[in-house]
């Protein structure tokens, strides 16, 4: 609720703040080295939403959901996407099955998306039909056939990979889906420690067992305490406008926004970077969203969200470098003050 | 009851800073641009005769209205209370904590928000201070500079003094020339004096009027006296012409030529010593007297000769002198030594026309105007007598035989279209008809060619075959 009359108290806080720091620590266990990307993991998670993982085979994508699932003690389904996937290999079909009483009638059997968290692997390379067999699902959160329409289990969280090269053969995400996915997260591969360790602590590289799990019923405390992480006004508008900036020719655009940019976030942005700041502060032990944790969100939330023009691939620029440049340029506390005046933004400079 | 908060406190604060600061920044632009103003209203004020500057010194008051409306501006531009308690938790890494506690009661997590200091606000404040001192020197400048300053900077005078000094020369030679009398001169000169003394000033344009009009009275009164010693010039010269003949050849002359050529002189000397003459003096008057009564002897025609020949020089200097100033411009022609006329021997001219009827003065006036060819298109009397000279012989004279081009051109210009037949065109017979040089001859004709003449030269041809007397009918001689 975001109209909390009243702030959480510091011992709600901090019951749920442990539960989440034992989450990260046991992650931390299964995939080394990636302490940012489990943060945002879980915060993807707290937030209910979506997250597409990005990166090149071999650094961990697959291992890190497939831990996710353990250490949250939540069903786990994988379903690995190829070009001759059909949607009904995902949403499950009906059968005709025999009755006690000899007649034959149709009965449903669910696909591998009734589950909790579904690891979708390699998405990219399904088709466009298959992949948009997704789309009810990841919005809605549940699934239509024959005229049925069959509600998914809760929590549900759809986790997706997609390999940034060998595009052959692949289709590339419809942005209508893209923009069903809380976050677009990086997976990079760790440095020489992290791959030191992996190398003298795992024998085949296989992760070690959890050594605690969260209970369903810990989940739902977790969540309900992140609904009344507080998110102020100002951070609020603070959010919004730099949804609006991403639009070329809006009036806090940057250069590089009407530069580059074809098309903006959507306001389903706005609404998923409120929702992941506050599980960002609510990860930072926080009952109140600040601006640093819209900060942190923003690359993840409108990366994916932001479709750049041609010119853009000629120069080289990402949409990350557009996000970091429109964060850089816009005020949060928006004063509005002439050009000459200017607040310390740290006090006593 | 006051919020007495700490971050109400804060923000109370930080909010009082930014808008002094803001205040300041509108008060010192307003009050630069009002300085500004201030001072060109204070020196327009002193430039204009008639106008006390003193009064504006109130204007200092406007000062006290340009921080009522910095306050005012500032006001407006101030930022919101949320915006104020942003900024804050920014600073202090509140976390959101002190942006919540406007909206929700923090209730135990008050005492977890972070010690709170005032951010400072900066104001890039150098350019706007440079521009107001500048502003300010410019107040103190207007009111204090001289008054003598500022009148010499608003009553520049107009820069006319070429101008009239060139009229005052152009007036002086009139003046010494004679073409003025001193009276005018003494006007002419005022009038120039006082357009001068009341050139300073804000209407040019009078100024130059007036300039104008004095320059063309005195140009007026210089092209009409130079019209005038012209025109003497000529009688003079015809006058030394006609003494000088007849100080070496009276005594051949028959008493009507010399009584003729007498009073021809009187008439010329009565002429050129009109309006200011260089001969208007005692002598030339007895001269002229005894010119009237024919009693001029030889001796003194030559003295006259060259008392007119000096008078002469007199008016081509004064005409030079008016040239010298600009005031007149006269072609070499006219000022050349060809005034001098030199009409030759009169008693051979009077004996050569040997027409009859024509009187003495008419002759006279003829050999006064000079051989034929002399005068150009602009000397001479119109109607001077024609006198002819003997007949040209026609004798061994001849046509010169010119070839004239084939007429087929000509004929097809001269042509009219009568009609268009659809039939064959009607050859005549003897061949066909065809242009040429030797189309119209006919083989044994007599003639080697003949020409068919033109219609509009058929009048000509057949009036020079219809002359009568000697000649008619034979080629004229050749001019």
């Amino acid at each position: 609720m975001t109209d909390a009359p009243s702030l959480l108290q510091p011992e709600e806080l901090a019951g749920a703040t442990a539960l989440t720091t034992r989450v990260l620590e046991q992650l931390g266990r299964l995939l080394l080295g990636q302490a940012d990307l489990h943060r945002m993991v879980l915060a993807g998670i707290l937030s209910r939403g979506h997250i597409l993982l990005e990166g090149v085979p071999g650094v961990g994508k697959t291992a890190l959901i497939r831990g996710l699932g353990r250490v949250l003690s939540l069903p786990f389904g994988r379903i690995q996407f190829t070009p001759d996937l059909m949607p009904g290999d995902i949403l499950g079909t009906h059968i005709l099955q025999p009755t006690p009483t000899g007649e034959r009638q149709m009965a449903f059997q669910p696909g591998p998306i009734f589950t909790n968290i579904l690891l979708a692997d390699e998405i990219n390379r399904a088709s466009p039909k298959t992949q948009s067999a997704l789309l009810e699902a990841m919005q809605e959160r549940s699934v239509t056939l024959l005229g049925q329409t069959r509600p998914l289990p809760e929590p549900f969280f759809v986790m997706a990979t997609q390999n940034p090269i060998e595009l052959e053969g692949t289709y590339p995400l419809p942005e209508a889906q893209l923009d069903r996915f809380l976050f677009k997260l990086r997976v990079t591969a760790g440095d020489v420690a992290v791959l030191d360790e992996i190398i003298t602590t795992r024998r085949r590289g296989e992760p070690p067992e959890p050594t605690w799990t969260m209970s369903a019923q810990d989940l739902a405390r977790v969540f309900a305490i992140m609904d009344r992480v507080y998110l102020a006004r100002a951070v609020s508008r603070y959010i919004a406008r730099v949804v609006a900036a991403t639009h070329a020719g809006a009036a806090e655009a940057t250069d590089l926004v009407g530069q580059y940019v074809a098309y903006g976030a959507s306001p389903r942005a706005a609404i998923a970077m409120a929702e992941s700041a506050r599980a960002s502060a609510l990860l930072a032990g926080r009952p109140t969203v600040g601006f640093e944790d819209v900060r942190r969100v923003a690359p993840a939330v409108l990366n994916h969200r932001l479709i750049l023009n041609y010119k853009a691939r000629f120069d080289g620029v990402d949409a990350f470098q557009v996000v970091d440049d429109l964060l850089g340029a816009l005020d949060e506390a928006e004063l509005d003050l002439p050009a000459d005046v200017q607040v310390a933004k740290e006090s006593g400079t | 009851m006051a919020d007495r908060r700490p971050t109400h406190r804060a923000a109370a604060s930080l909010r009082r800073r930014i808008l002094l600061i803001l205040s300041l920044r509108w008060a010192v632009r307003l009050a630069a641009g009002w300085c500004f103003a201030w001072g060109v209203a204070v020196m327009v004020f002193r430039a204009v005769p008639g106008m006390d500057a003193g009064p504006l010194v109130w204007g200092l008051a406007g000062l006290a209205l340009c921080a009522a409306g910095a306050a005012a501006l500032a006001w407006r531009r101030a930022p919101s209370r949320r915006a104020v308690r942003a900024v804050l938790d920014r600073a202090c890494s509140g976390g959101g904590l002190v942006m919540a506690e406007a909206e929700v009661p923090l209730g135990p997590w008050a005492a977890r928000v972070p010690p709170l200091t005032v951010p400072e606000v900066h104001w890039r404040k150098r350019p706007a201070a440079l521009v107001l001192l500048a502003a300010t020197a410019f107040v103190v400048f207007s009111f204090a500079i001289p008054q003598r300053f500022v009148e010499i900077a608003s009553s520049r005078p107009l820069q006319v003094a070429d101008e009239v000094a060139s009229l005052a020369e152009q007036i002086q030679v009139l003046e010494e020339e004679q073409v003025l009398a001193v009276e005018e001169a003494r006007s002419l000169e005022q009038s120039l004096e006082q357009t001068s003394e009341q050139a300073a000033g804000e209407d040019p344009a009078k100024t130059w009027e007036a300039l104008d009009h004095l320059e063309d009275a005195v140009r007026t009164a210089a092209v009409d006296a130079a019209e005038t010693a012209l025109q003497q010039r000529e009688a003079l010269g015809q006058a030394e012409a006609l003494s000088r003949a007849l100080s070496t050849e009276a005594d051949g002359l028959d008493t009507q030529a010399l009584a003729a050529a007498m009073k021809k002189l009187a008439d010329l000397l009565e002429k050129a010593a009109k309006d200011g003459s260089p001969l208007d003096d005692a002598a030339l008057k007895e001269a002229l007297a005894d010119c009237q009564a024919g009693d001029l002897s030889a001796a003194e025609c030559l003295r006259l000769a060259n008392r007119l020949a000096m008078a002469g020089e007199m008016l081509k200097a004064k005409l030079l002198r008016l040239q010298e100033v600009n005031l007149i411009e006269i072609d070499a022609l006219k000022l050349g030594e060809g005034w001098a006329l030199d009409p030759g021997d009169l008693i051979a001219f009077l004996e050569g026309q040997g027409i009859d009827g024509l009187e003495p003065e008419a002759l006279i006036e003829a050999w006064l105007a000079g051989a034929p060819g002399r005068g150009g298109v602009d000397r001479g009397r119109a109607d001077a007598p024609l006198i002819q000279g003997d007949a040209s012989s026609a004798d061994g004279m001849e046509f010169v035989e010119t070839v004239l081009p084939p007429p087929t051109v000509a004929d097809l210009k001269e042509s009219h279209l009568l009609g268009v037949t659809l039939g064959a065109p009607a050859v005549e017979a003897g061949g066909p008809a065809a242009g040429g040089a030797l189309a119209p001859a006919a083989a044994g004709a007599g003639g080697a060619r003949t020409h068919r003449v033109l219609p509009k030269h058929q009048p000509a041809v057949m009036r020079y075959f219809q002359r009568e007397g000697e000649g008619a009918g034979r080629p004229a001689a050749s001019p």
